[in-house]
């Protein structure tokens, strides 16, 4: 098993959107995806602005741009036990492609950052994570 | 605006904003950051310089943001170029960065457009 595939991959906007959906799918696993050096993924995490956001009751749709690129996102309001509309789902539902080659992240976990320095450390984050460990395409390293 | 067109702000310092930039294109969608010189409540409209260059920002599309002359702020929008080559973002998103690490966003920013050349070419050679 590719340890990486179980982790929050570290990844800049253009490296998600350049991410394919395995069409391998089980009910009790996380959906999948594969980088673009055939590395598989499940889980990642970015840093970005939210240039665009549109509430309903049940959901936030928002876009994250850090430059690279806009990552579509949604943030399921009813995960929330303090909703009126929460509903017990699938905890690994953490990507998800809606529609073909389009890829929305189904959102788990979204923190405002107030450090100016954190994006930047986020993108010398990627580059360093990419070089040292995500580039390799030997499995288990 | 409808999301599905919303275009990813490239980042760009001031200084690569001349006319013989490839950035320096009407219509094109850019991140900027620099320190406010000045703004004016009644056109909206902010100058921030940084290195020596600055450029006007029209910030009438932006609501809850304060001003303050002296602070660092980042904008994201589209760049116009007027007839007689003036420019200026119209700002869609715009913050307050004050603290920011100006020599670490610039060397940052060096290596990512050294990693995304990296990128392509890798591809352009395992596609080849």
């Amino acid at each position: 098993m590719d340890h990486i595939s179980t982790t929050h991959v570290k990844l800049l906007a253009s490296d998600f959107l350049s991410l394919t959906q395995n069409n391998h799918r089980h009910h009790h696993h996380p959906p999948s995806f594969t980088m673009k050096n055939g590395r598989p993924i499940t889980r990642s995490e970015t840093v970005g602005v939210v240039v665009y956001h549109e509430r309903r009751d049940k959901f936030l749709k928002f876009q994250v741009d850090d430059g690279s690129g806009c990552i579509p996102c949604i943030l399921w309001l009813n995960q929330s036990p303090d909703s009126p509309y929460f509903a017990r789902r699938d905890p690994y539902d953490a990507i998800l492609i809606d529609g073909p080659g389009f890829i929305r992240i189904t959102v788990t976990d979204v923190v405002t950052e107030r450090d100016p320095n954190a994006e930047i450390l986020h993108w010398l984050d990627c580059l360093k994570l990419f070089r040292d460990y995500y580039k390799s395409t030997r499995i288990g390293r | 605006m409808a999301s599905s067109t919303i275009k990813p702000g490239i980042l760009v310092t001031l200084q690569e904003l001349d006319s013989s930039s490839p950035y320096y294109q009407h219509g094109a969608s850019l991140r900027v950051t620099g320190k406010l010189q000045k703004y004016s409540i009644e056109n909206a409209i902010a100058v921030i310089s940084d290195g020596g260059a600055s450029l006007k920002i029209d910030t009438k599309h932006l609501r809850d943001l304060n001003f303050r002359v002296g602070s660092i702020y980042q904008f994201i929008g589209e760049l116009f170029i007027h007839p007689d080559n003036d420019a200026i973002l119209q700002a869609r998103i715009g913050r307050n960065v004050d603290g920011i690490d100006l020599n670490l966003y610039y060397q940052s920013l060096k290596l990512l457009r050294q990693f995304e050349e990296d990128q392509k070419r890798d591809q352009a050679t395992s596609s080849s």
